[in-house]
Parts: C-alpha cells; structure tokens; sequence
C-alpha cells in the first residue's frame, strides 16, 4: 500500500503518484528477493520464454519487412525515376544526333532544302531541348550530371544559330555555308554530344550498380529468419522437456507462421532477385548495347552527309564514318542471341551491309567529282541508297531499344511487386506470429495462479 | 517502412543542419559568372602558341626548300597543233576523255556551282582548254577529287593525266612530277575587314591572323611578321568564319584564296603589297614529255589569243584588273 502521509494528503491517484510513492508501492508489491524467486519459478521462465519468443518473432517479420521494403523501395525509384532520367538522356542524345544529321542531310539538297528534312532537323532540335529541361533530376549542383546538363543547355542554342547561319550562306549560294555547317557540327560532335553522353552514361551506370546490388537474395535477412524459427523451435523442445507437456497448439502455429515467412522470403526474394538479374541481363545490358549501336549509327551518318556537303578530301569524315561503322558491326555481331530483339539485330545486319555499300558507292562517285550523283546515293529515295538502308537500321534498332527498355521496365516492376507483398506478409505473419505464442502460453500461466 | 525512412531521414537532416551550421541558409546564392560570349571554333582550330626564333631580318622569307635552278622553267611547245603526238596523248584520245584532278572547295578556282551543281572556276576552265586542244570538245573532261596531300601521288600513280589545282610550282614537287609553264602568278597578301587598319602584313603584329596549317602561308608569315598571333584551322573557309565570328583580325595567304573568300563578304577588303611569287603550274606525271608540250602550247595559244584574259576577268576580277597572263619560261 501506499505511504499512508501521502495517502492522506494526495490521495491514491495514480496521476498523483510520486516517483518515490511509485517506488515504494512496487517495492511493496513486488519484493526483490520475491522478483528474483519469481524469475526462477515456472511461471516466471514461462513468462520469459514467451516474450523471448514474442520478440523473435516481431524481429524476424520487422527484418524481412524492412529488407524487402528496402528493396521495392530502391527498385520503385528506378521505375520512376531512374530509369526514365536515362532513357530521357538517351533521348535527349539522340534528338542531338538526329538534328545534327539532319541539318547535314539538307545541306547537300543546296539551297532549296525539301521541307521534310527541314522539319526533321527542327523537330529533333525541339526534342532535344525539351529533354534537356526534363532530364533535369535532382543533381546537386557542381555534379557532373548538372554540369553536363548546363553545358547542353547553353550551347545548344550556340548550335542552332551556327546551323541559320549557315542556311543563310547555303541559299545565297557562298561556300563559306558548309564551313558554318562544319563549325556547327563540330561542335555538336566535340562538346554537345560527350555531355550527353556522359549524362546518359552515368544514368544508366545508376541503374546497373542498383540492380547489381538487389541481383542475390538478402541471405543475412534470411539467415536471421532461420535463427528465428531454430529459437521457437529450441523454446518448444525446452517447453516439451521441462514441462512434458504435450505440444502447445499456439507454439506450433507461431512456428508455422514463421517458417511460413522463412519460405516466402527465401522463395519470394530469390524470385525478385532473378527478376532483378534478369532485368540486368535481358534489360539493361542489352538496352545500353543498342542505345550505343543507335548513337553509333547516326554518328556515321554525320560523317557521310558532313563529307558531301564540305566536299571533305582530307580522309577526316571518312575516318569517322568507317571508324563509327566498324564499332557498330562488332556491337551488333556480339549481341548476345538469347536476349530479347535479337531478331531485330540479326535483321538489322542486311541494312548495314547495304548502308556500307552505298556509302562505297556515294565515295565511288565523289572521287569522280559526280557531286550530283554522290548526293543522289547518299540522300535520294533508291531503296538499295544510304538514306533508306539507314533509315531501316535505325528502325531496327528503335525498336530493339523499345524492347529491351519494356523487358527492364517490366522485370524490375516484377521484383517489385513480388517483394511488395512480401513486406505485408511479413507484418501479417509476425504479429500473427506473436499473437499465437501469447495464446498458446496464456492457458498455461493462468495455471500457476 | 515508411516511418523507419522518415526516421532517416530525419537524421540525415539533422546531421546536415550540424555540419551547414555556421552558413546563413537566407544568404543570396551567387551569381552565375560563367562567360557565353565565345563563340565556337571550327574543328582542329589551334592557337600557335609556339614563337619562332626571330630573324635577323624581318623581310626575308626564310622557307627551307630543296634548291633547284628555276623550277618554272617547263618544256618548249609543240609548234604545229599537227604535232601532238605521242604516247600519252594517244592513250588520252583513245580514252576519249581527259581525267583532270581537282578538288571542288577552292572558291573561284575549281568549285561547284551551287545552283547547277557543275565544277566551275579558273582552274577548270583552263582544263577546258587543254581538253578542247587535245579532245577538240572543252566537255570532254572526267574529274578526280584531290586533297592537296594527294595531287603529287595521283599524278605518280597514273590515276588522272593532269592535276588543275592551285598548285605552286616548287623544287621539291619538281623532283616527282613535271610542271607546265606558269599559268597563273599567286602573291601573298591579306584579307581584313573594311573597318581595320590592317593595311600590310607589317600591320599584322600583335594581331590574330588565321592561316590553314601545314601551307607555306603559314611559314611565310612566321618569316614576315613573327609577331603575329596565328590561330590554324583546316581549311580557307574556316579562315573566312573566324573572321566573320570575329575571332581573329586578318586572313593571310595566296591572293587567289583570298578572292574566293573576299567574294563572300562585301564587308572584307584584300590588301598589303605582294609579298611572295606562288606560281601555280598544271601538274603532269614525270617524264610524259609529249603532254607537257602539248598542255604548253595550250597555254601559249590561251596567252596569245584574249582566252586567258576573258578567263580572267571571269573570276578574279576582284584581285584588280587583269594583270595579263605570266610570261613562260622554257628551259630547252
């Protein structure tokens, strides 16, 4: 009982109660050599075995929840955020390439360009500058990837009045014009284009080093479950011996619950960790492969449209041209023939052989000085010409691109959703879990009352 | 989950406002202070850093070259147009057509007519004329294009009959193909715009001169007027940007040159005294004598007869009025 002078003046009120009251009243009720006895009683290891068992359990469902929350959590942001910021870097280096070949492409028509190229090299020029404010992110400033970013915002309107100048030049008739183009191109080649590269290479590094990090399960997480089922195990073997007892239903079920979660984790976790190589393998990989192929292949057709309209001798863009060519066939002959668009790619050998001939053919006719004829092969509508052997690579490899990217999209959003009901699971289960041990052991205290 | 990711990240913001204590979270950022004036360079653009051992004197060209006695000094024409005969010109008449190598970006000399897309310039129609003399029709031509590393190996290598390409007849180029007399005398000089004061290569000290890398342009320079700032790119139109980006003061080379570039901008003006003799030659493979001949006496008849006048006034009439063609100089 309580202190009777503070009973009298306070009152038993338990929002009264002084620290000291409060000490004295479990001092009372609960004796130290009585607390000690009672830990060495039955119902005492009873107690302590249960709530150790408590314990395991909301430990082993708290890990799981978080290991795998963790993981979704890091996969969902590739999903939403990543992943696009690549693929909008990749954009954005394309729609440079592209509008660089474009501008090139109408250069050779002379002065009286044909509208839709016009329109191509305008569109992608938009494009590209709609990308760069979208591919944005949150980069520190001073990163690389900021730097990157500014460096294409401030120079690609440099570009884009280098390119008027020289259509301006181009349709009074002046050579100077191509030396304009040149200077535009160079430009675009020499500076624009690495920034966007290294922004998208560094975007798509972000993915791989992520999805590198989720490929295995997370064996600690799952060798703590273990550890967690081998302790309600090793409680129930303690409980069976010291009491001989027969098996506690609520002891067994939370053992159930836990190896339950054990299997799931280890099988669901497993799953999601293929699904994360896969999306690395069948994905990203391949994606990255196709991504440069695509960069390569309008690079060369930037040397090949750059050479006409400079009317090059110096070997310069022929350099270029064979050089781009030469990386794009090896890229393409080691596409691994079990990753998705691998159809596309073989298909896409033909249109590069043919663009390689044409592209001979185009020279064939420029070392004659037929101009006209070099131009016809290199920008007419002849199907066996560069414009159309090109046009049917790219398109082959676009849609690679759209494929491996949907197979990564949709491998890692698989991870996700499997580890996503793993986290509810885990939750469920070790509350479950620890609502079965207290179940299962509160009949057995109430004995000892 | 949710809340252990809160709970991080309240950490990591508490750890953050620790380690910014000390810095005013409400001071102004900075001011962007990078520099966007600069326009872009052409490709391979190169300020010459490197500055040559002055000369003693500063008006002496002091360009190493292989001495030989006169290397302008080409074989006598054939007297009778009967007598072209011999090997090579049968073997061009059997052909039917003259392979002639060129490039077509030398503004005024041999380029394309943007408009018609033909070859035209200075240089091709005194090809013209030797096809007309040799062919008997001016159209009878096959064009080879030609980097200027590669006009000497094509004549070797037999893969056209006569090189038309502003080429200056030197010592070393004589030792591996011939030459035809002089048909057309290049001087240095400068390119400035209207409203410098450049009026001389002298001018040019302390100024930035844009010259093609790797021309005895540039060495001439270098010998002129050491104290010029050079900035090398890789062709004559480049040259012509930079000037017009305003990147450099001057352009400095053959008047030739000079006349396609100055043709482009009403607002640039070529002046300064003549300061080197380029005489460009047709070039023709060693020893084919009877071409040669030939090719000279197509040049006779062109000095003789108004052709190289009309030629003239053509295409340079932006260089002055017609100097008159350069005397021949034969050395049998």
């Amino acid at each position: 009982m309580a202190a009777p002078a503070e009973e009298r003046t306070l009152g038993p009120a338990l929002e009264n109660l002084t620290p000291r009251a409060a000490a004295a009243l479990f001092r009372d009720h609960v004796h130290p050599t009585s607390a000690r006895a009672f830990a060495r009683s039955s119902p005492g290891k009873l107690l302590a075995l249960g709530v150790v068992a408590i314990v395991l359990c909301l430990l082993a469902g708290t890990v799981t929840a978080v290991t795998a929350g963790d993981r979704r959590a890091n996969l969902d942001v590739q999903l939403a955020e990543t992943e696009p910021f690549a693929y909008s870097a990749q954009r954005l280096y394309l729609s440079l390439s592209i509008a660089d070949a474009a501008a090139g492409t109408a250069f050779i028509y002379g002065g009286l360009e044909p509208l839709s190229v016009r329109e191509t090299y305008l569109q992608a020029l938009g494009d590209a500058a709609a990308e760069s404010t979208g591919v944005a992110g949150d980069e520190q400033p001073g990163s690389p990837a900021r730097d990157a970013l500014i460096g294409i915002a401030t120079q690609l309107p440099v570009y884009a009045g280098t390119i008027e100048t020289a259509r301006a030049n181009n349709r009074l008739g002046l050579p100077v014009g191509s030396a304009y183009l040149g200077e535009a191109s160079n430009l675009m080649q020499s500076t624009v284009l690495p920034d966007a590269e290294q922004l998208y290479e560094e975007r798509a590094a972000t993915i791989s080093t992520t999805l590198q990090r989720y490929e295995q399960p997370p064996w600690p997480a799952i060798g703590l479950l273990a550890a967690a089922l081998l302790g309600l195990v090793l409680i129930q073997m303690y409980l069976l011996r010291r009491w001989r007892r027969v098996f506690n239903p609520g002891m067994i079920v939370a053992s159930f619950a836990m190896l339950a979660l054990l299997a799931w984790m280890t099988i669901g976790a497993s799953v999601a960790a293929a699904d994360t190589r896969k999306a690395l393998d069948q994905g990203n990989t391949p994606l990255t492969t196709l991504t440069h192929a695509r960069i390569l292949a309008q690079q060369a057709r930037s040397g090949e449209t750059l050479k006409l309209s400079r009317r090059d001798t110096t070997g310069e863009y022929d350099q270029a041209y064979d050089a781009n060519v030469a990386e794009l066939r090896t890229l393409l002959a080691d596409y691994p023939s079990d990753a998705p668009a691998a159809d596309l790619v073989r298909d896409a050998q033909t249109p590069l052989d043919g663009w390689i001939a044409a592209h001979g053919r185009m020279n064939d006719a420029f070392g004659r000085a037929d101009y006209t004829g070099a131009a016809t092969i290199a920008i007419g509508s002849d199907p066996d010409d560069s414009t159309a052997q090109f046009t049917a690579l790219d398109d082959d490899l676009e849609q690679g691109i759209t494929q491996t990217r949907a197979e990564l999209r949709d491998e890692v959003a698989r991870a996700s959703r499997m580890l996503d009901g793993l986290v509810v699971g885990a939750i469920l289960l070790a509350l479950g879990g620890s609502m079965f041990v207290a179940l299962g052991l509160w009949p057995r205290l109430r004995e000892y009352r | 989950m949710r809340r252990l990711t809160s709970l991080l990240a309240a950490g990591m913001l508490t750890v953050g406002l620790l380690a910014g204590c000390g810095t005013n979270p409400s001071a102004t950022p900075p001011d962007q202070t990078t520099s966007y004036t600069e326009p872009p360079l052409p490709a391979n653009a190169e300020l010459v850093t490197e500055t040559p051992a002055p000369t003693t004197t500063t008006n002496t060209p002091a360009v190493p070259q292989p001495e030989c006695d006169d290397p302008t000094a080409s074989l006598r024409p054939v007297a009778d147009p009967a007598q072209r005969v011999g090997p090579n010109i049968d073997a061009i008449r059997a052909r039917g057509r003259l392979i002639v190598g060129l490039d077509t970006g030398s503004n005024l000399f041999s380029f394309r007519d943007p408009r018609t897309g033909a070859v035209v310039g200075f240089d091709v129609d005194i090809a013209r004329e030797i096809a007309r003399d040799l062919l008997g029709d001016p159209n009878l031509l096959e064009y080879r294009t030609l980097g200027s590393a590669e006009r000497e190996r094509a004549l070797q290598n037999n893969t056209v009959d006569i090189v038309t390409k502003t080429m200056t007849i030197t010592c070393a180029r004589r030792q591996k193909v011939d030459f035809s007399t002089v048909y057309f005398l290049a001087h240095q000089r400068v390119l400035s715009t209207m409203d410098s004061s450049i009026e001389s290569l002298d001018d040019l000290a302390g100024k930035r001169v844009c010259v093609v890398d790797g021309t005895t342009s540039k060495d001439n320079i270098l010998a002129y007027q050491p104290q010029a700032q050079l900035l090398t790119v890789s062709s004559w139109a480049d040259c012509l940007v930079v000037l017009q980006q305003r990147q450099v003061d001057a352009i400095s080379t053959d008047d030739s040159v000079l006349a396609g570039l100055a043709v482009q901008d009403p607002y640039l003006r070529v002046v300064g005294p003549n300061v080197s003799d380029e005489p460009y030659g047709v070039g023709i493979g060693k020893g084919k004598d009877d071409l040669t001949r030939s090719v000279n006496a197509t040049l006779e008849r062109i000095r003789a007869d108004g052709t190289w006048n009309a030629i003239y006034d053509r295409w340079l009439t932006v260089l002055g009025p017609s100097p008159g063609p350069p005397a021949p100089r034969y050395q049998d």
